[in-house]
């Protein structure tokens, strides 16, 4: 039974949300990775209880008694699968009362685990073509337009040196082959309003939430200044995004991570194509039916953009509401990285989601993230069924006047 | 019993005491709860003076850390090896659950000087979240109950409970039938004897007095034991009882007595994968896990049901708000009943779990012969 000193520097802020947990329970109620497994490991209030015991054997009460207290091996190697088995989708910091905010608190779970060398297995070998590559695939920048070469697009897209919006397209809508059809959506429609825009080329590398999901902050925050230096350079008034996860890391973490104010604005693709519907700019077909949404928890919960996607809706079809959504949203598995660590666990939760976009009888299920789509088509296969899993930008696409 | 009697608020008189205690150096720390800027509170070891104005010293409510288990840890930590006292200010049930752990030895009393604060209830801890959210102070209103003797707000366990006082301490903190206007130190144990005289107070000689909330109390426990002996009567019932349970565990955690470093029940034995549930319930890829369910509170209620204190913190801490409290209270009363041991009463006492002789409980063990 080896004993080890774990490293962890919670900020005195941090610390007394740690500590101000009262075990209520309601965290466990919501929580997507529970309801799929049913296994107690998964709890938030758990994960809570096992953060507490580190912090106050490594930097509070224990160590205030007689310095720092080590903790068992296998403890800690015991906590890594309920730390990274998690959406972060924030669904137990809605639920709590206790200003706990624990969503928050499992990025910072994680990075304690990853600077004291616990990892789940998936990862760690990840972490090295991560590393290398600059992508979680593991793609590497020659493979960033891929997409548009198999769209035939790859000798009309714009990489311009200056340019007054960016499309920064992301990891998962480059490189996973279900949602190559929403960058050339997306390119579609800034065609269609003459917008002057460009994309980043393969100069692009991950927006960097990855590494912070992971728990590596000094990787995410090189990512983050490889991309600012990048944008910076263009002059970029305004950078659009397809994807939530880069949506939230460019507009809220970068300031954060880096200490800085952007030059820029970042808005969201279902913020752009609101817009541009309600100045008039395009136009759509309405003849799409009964269409019910899935609110992509990042893009919802934590930014709060919940009515611009069902403004979309309405121009296309009549929209069906899950019982869940809004800031109420359910995870459909893919968050928090845990595609990765465990693939079993997230098509599970995906399965659950279906399984209520079942019962609201539409026959579209559209979304607004890559992740989200490729986790909730997955999940749809699993359940043998076939609703449309579509992100809203193909469908937007699909039904432009023009 | 010896005592001592202190002329002032009793809030003002217990952070005194423990100020003047710390400023001679009597003990080292205290655990105790602590309040922060909105008024949350939570457990916390204070180990400076000046922090012991952000104590609470009548704590409106426990979580669902009890003190217990940060004792235990603690504990683990290998403190027991005299680096001085630690005080801890207690409710009397957390006195008693403390007393059970040091039995189990997941806690040494040695360097531990156990404080026990009357206490006639506490609030559930959403009742208590939500008065701090409408701006009214749980903390007076808890007092306004107790100085009135009325306890409808607290939480069922509380409602029942036939110890406002802790059966066993080091020293006891009266204050209740004193309206306010003084608190009474009951020195239950050397230890607490030492301390009065260690800080000067005159020592008196003190007629033990029975709080009168306890005759009501009786009988409306044996209305309590009485609903929930019919609520639980049977298998079928008992697996009525627990239709709603998630099996969340999160009972077992906020339990101060569950003494288990592991629990059987969280070990791989039920970690089922994927192909299992979809073999189970086709729809919807998920079903509970019927064996681990019941047989998970029959597991805890026998290992801990001699030593069960009825703190009610298993309620408190149910995300689907089973009354746990039935179900512990019933069984707790007629094991100890059976045994004639009272958890908390004596820390030299053994548990009935740890202990077997050959003539007891002749109708199940045959007996002797």
């Amino acid at each position: 039974m080896k004993a080890i000193m774990v490293k962890c520097e919670l900020l005195p802020e941090e610390l007394e949300r740690v500590r101000l947990c009262s075990a209520c329970g309601k965290c466990i109620v919501e929580c997507p990775v529970f309801k799929a497994t049913g296994n107690s490991k998964h709890l938030p209030v758990n994960k809570g209880r096992a953060l507490r015991r580190i912090v106050e054997s490594s930097q509070g009460i224990i160590r205030s008694l007689r310095g720092q207290s080590p903790l068992r091996e296998y403890f800690m190697r015991d906590l890594i699968s309920k730390v990274y088995e998690c959406t972060l989708c924030g669904a137990c910091t809605e639920q709590c009362r206790f200003n706990v905010e624990p969503d928050d608190l499992w990025y910072e779970f994680r990075k304690i685990m990853f600077e004291n060398g616990f990892l789940p297995r998936n990862l760690e070998t990840l972490v090295l073509s991560f590393k290398e590559k600059g992508d979680p695939y593991g793609m590497g920048h020659k493979m960033r337009l891929y997409w548009a070469k198999r769209a035939k697009l790859a000798e009309s897209i714009p990489v311009k040196g200056r340019s007054k919006t960016v499309y920064f397209v992301g990891c998962t809508t480059a490189f996973t082959r279900i949602n190559r059809s929403s960058a050339v959506s997306m390119v579609r429609i800034l065609d269609s309003v003459d917008e002057d825009w460009t994309l980043l080329g393969g100069e692009e590398v991950c927006c960097g939430a990855p590494w912070l999901m992971i728990g590596d902050v000094n990787a995410a925050k090189e990512n983050a200044r490889k991309n600012l230096d990048i944008i910076e350079s263009i002059g970029a008034e305004c950078v659009v995004t397809t994807c939530p996860t880069c949506f939230r890391q460019l507009k809220e973490v970068y300031p954060k991570l880096l200490d800085i104010e952007l030059s820029f604005d970042v808005i969201h693709a279902t913020q752009l194509i609101s817009s541009y519907l309600r100045d008039g700019l395009i136009g759509l077909r309405k003849d799409l039916g009964e269409i019910t949404y899935h609110d992509p928890c990042e893009l919802a919960r934590q930014m709060g953009i919940i009515d611009e996607p069902r403004y979309i809706i309405e121009r296309l079809g009549s929209i069906r509401e899950l019982e869940k959504k809004g800031q109420n949203t359910q995870c459909c598995g893919g968050g928090g990285f845990l595609r990765a660590t465990s693939e079993d666990i997230s098509l599970m939760v995906a399965q659950l989601r279906v399984s209520q976009a079942l019962d609201t009888g539409a026959k579209i299920l559209a979304t607004s993230c890559p992740s989200c789509k490729r986790n909730l088509s997955d999940g749809a296969k699993v359940l043998n069924t076939n609703i449309d899993v579509v992100d809203l930008v193909e469908i937007v696409a699909r039904k432009l006047e023009v | 019993m010896k005592g001592a009697f202190i002329a002032q608020e009793p809030r003002e008189a217990i952070r005194a005491l423990l100020k003047k205690s710390m400023n001679i150096g009597l003990f080292k720390a205290v655990l105790a709860d602590r309040k922060n800027k909105s008024g949350l509170i939570y457990p916390y070891l204070f180990t400076e003076v000046e922090e012991l104005d952000k104590l609470v010293p009548i704590s409106p409510v426990i979580p669902g850390y009890s003190m217990a288990t940060l004792l235990t840890w603690i504990h683990s930590s290998n403190y027991a090896q005299g680096q001085g006292k630690i005080a801890v200010l207690l409710k009397p049930c957390e006195t008693r659950a403390i007393i059970e752990l040091s039995k189990f030895d997941q806690i040494s009393l040695d360097n531990l000087l156990l404080i026990s604060v009357e206490c006639l209830g506490t609030y559930h801890v959403l009742d208590f979240v939500e008065m701090l959210e409408e701006g009214s102070s749980p903390e007076e209103s808890l007092l306004e109950y107790y100085y009135r003797g009325e306890d409808d707000a607290f939480r069922d366990a509380c409602r029942i409970c036939l110890y406002p006082k802790a059966p066993y301490s080091d020293a006891n903190l009266i204050f209740i039938e004193l309206m306010g206007r003084g608190l009474r130190i009951e020195a239950l144990s050397q230890k607490g004897f030492n301390l009065l005289v260690s800080l000067g107070y005159p020592i008196e000689e003190l007629k033990e007095t029975i709080p009168e909330i306890i005759n009501r109390r009786s009988e409306r426990r044996k209305e309590f034991i009485e609903k929930s002996r019919r609520d639980l009567a049977g298998p079928d019932k008992i697996d009525e009882f627990f239709k709603e349970c998630i099996n969340c565990h999160n009972c077992m955690e906020a339990c101060p007595i569950c003494f288990c470093r592991e629990c059987f029940f969280d070990a791989d034995r039920y970690e089922y994968v994927t192909k299992r549930f979809l073999s189970w319930s086709p729809k919807d890829g998920t079903t509970p896990m019927p064996e681990a369910r019941i047989q998970f509170h029959l597991g805890r209620a026998f290992h801990m049901s001699t030593s069960c204190i009825t703190c009610g913190l298993c309620q408190q801490a149910c995300p689907q708000e089973i009354k746990l409290t039935e179900f512990f209270t019933l069984l707790a009363e007629e094991n100890q009943a059976l045994f004639n041991y009272i958890p908390g009463r004596n820390p030299e006492e053994q548990p009935p779990i740890r202990e077997f002789y050959e003539e007891e409980l002749e109708e199940y063990v045959g007996g002797s012969k």
